[in-house]
């Protein structure tokens, strides 16, 4: 009865430490990581301009929502990081780079290929060469597009960057979870050295 | 007359006591028998070491237990089957990742490693004491297969792999006698080291070392 007893503490306190949490932690879950690729042999020394375009598109479940305008503080923290990069902001139709925001508001895991914006009656599509990761509620996508050639009818502009910030807004609008998504700008430029102009300081 | 009746009571007595006497002395339990069948069972706390430590799980596994079954087939020597369990876990705040195109991944991630392992074991015992020793000192080595299931996670992206692979885990320990009886039960202390072949990312036969603390039963 002893043994017994024996045996039956010792698998008990086996089990509880088998037992114990397995899960991934929280922090990790909601954190927020940052991807950015450029576009394979692209060249960024010679460029000089850019135009940010303040329309954000908004897709949930697979579905196109009313687009929103960018918040200033966003608006604010891409042109201060590249103006540091050595770029300068133009107007829509002299700029030589376009920069362009989609929020997935999503709810379920969208693969990332599937995401195509409409940029001044063309489509910029996500790269083949991007990674074709997943994501999910609030991540934001920015692309900047080449502005450089026009495109042949019903073609699309080559991108030339692509960041994704996984689950940065998780907010009901852009305005309230500016402050993550500022945060997670800076880390997709400070990522992206080779964004650098010759034109830089 | 009455020595003749305290002489017969003294005989019935001596009489009448004498089974229980002789029951007692020829019972087995007091006698030496050694142990033929010996069971284990503790927890396992586990470091990974080499490219496993550098290049995937930096700290200590505390999760981790061992079962084993062991039969004494010649003098200080036994063998038997050994099941294992080893869970490594990591979160890092930030790590820098390259994708497969050639992007760049920062974030915080989270990466877990398990590791069940079965094992053929054998053992060899320093048993001084004519198998009554409160110390018993012990050499082993277990050879089998382990599955491996690994998990890298940021956010909601996630990678995971597995597989069955081969683990030679020799071992020192140390069993301290607590109780002596027809079964004997010993704290066994343990200290080992695990080969694997265990491949993923960039771990190439992942390897640890680990120290067990159980409770052994023999009988």
């Amino acid at each position: 009865m002893t043994i017994r007893r024996w045996l039956l503490l010792a698998a008990i306190g086996a089990l509880g430490v088998a037992g114990c949490d397995y899960g991934t932690p929280e922090e990790v879950v909601l954190g927020v990581p940052v991807y950015t690729q450029a576009a394979p042999g692209s060249d960024f020394t010679p460029l000089r301009t850019f135009f940010l375009d303040p329309t954000v598109d908004v897709y949930k479940d697979g579905v196109q929502q009313p687009s929103v305008t960018i918040p200033n503080s966003v608006a604010a923290t891409i042109s201060t990081q590249m103006t540091a990069l050595g770029y300068t902001a133009a107007s829509q139709p002299t700029a030589e780079t376009g920069l362009r925001l989609s929020w997935e508001k999503s709810t379920y895991v969208i693969y990332s290929g599937g995401y195509c914006s409409i940029y001044w009656g063309y489509y910029g599509c996500w790269p083949t060469w991007g990674y074709a990761g997943s994501y999910t509620t609030g991540t934001t996508l920015m692309v900047m597009i080449d502005l450089r050639s026009t495109p042949p009818s019903g073609g699309t502009r080559p991108i030339l960057w692509v960041s994704a910030l996984y689950g940065v807004l998780l907010t009901s609008t852009p305005e309230a979870g500016a402050p993550a998504l500022n945060t997670g700008l800076v880390r997709a430029f400070n990522q992206s050295p080779y964004l650098r102009t010759s034109a830089a300081p | 007359m009455t020595r003749s009746y305290a002489t017969a009571a003294l005989a019935a007595l001596l009489l009448a006591a004498w089974p229980a006497s002789a029951q007692y002395d020829t019972g087995g339990w007091t006698n030496y028998r050694p142990a033929k069948t010996l069971f284990n069972m503790g927890w396992q706390m586990s470091q990974p070491i080499g490219n496993f430590h550098n290049n995937y799980i930096t700290g200590t596994s505390f999760r981790g237990f061992t079962f084993d079954w062991r039969s004494v087939f010649a003098k200080n020597f036994s063998g038997g089957v050994r099941f294992g369990w080893n869970r490594y876990e990591n979160s890092l705040s930030n790590i820098t990742a390259t994708t497969p195109a050639g992007g760049t991944l920062t974030g915080p991630a989270f990466r877990y490693a398990d590791q069940f392992a079965v094992s053929a074991i054998g053992h060899y015992y320093f048993d001084t004491g004519g198998g009554d020793s409160f110390l018993l000192p012990y050499l082993g080595l277990g050879l089998g297969g382990v599955w491996s299931s690994s998990y890298q996670a940021m956010a909601d992206l996630a990678l995971s792999q597995s597989g069955f692979f081969f683990i030679m885990s020799p071992e020192v320990g140390l069993m301290i006698n607590l109780a002596k009886g027809a079964t004997t039960a010993n704290l066994n202390l343990g200290f080992g080291y695990n080969f694997t072949t265990i491949s993923f990312r960039n771990v190439s036969n992942a390897q640890s070392i680990f120290e067990t603390v159980a409770l052994t039963f023999a009988y």
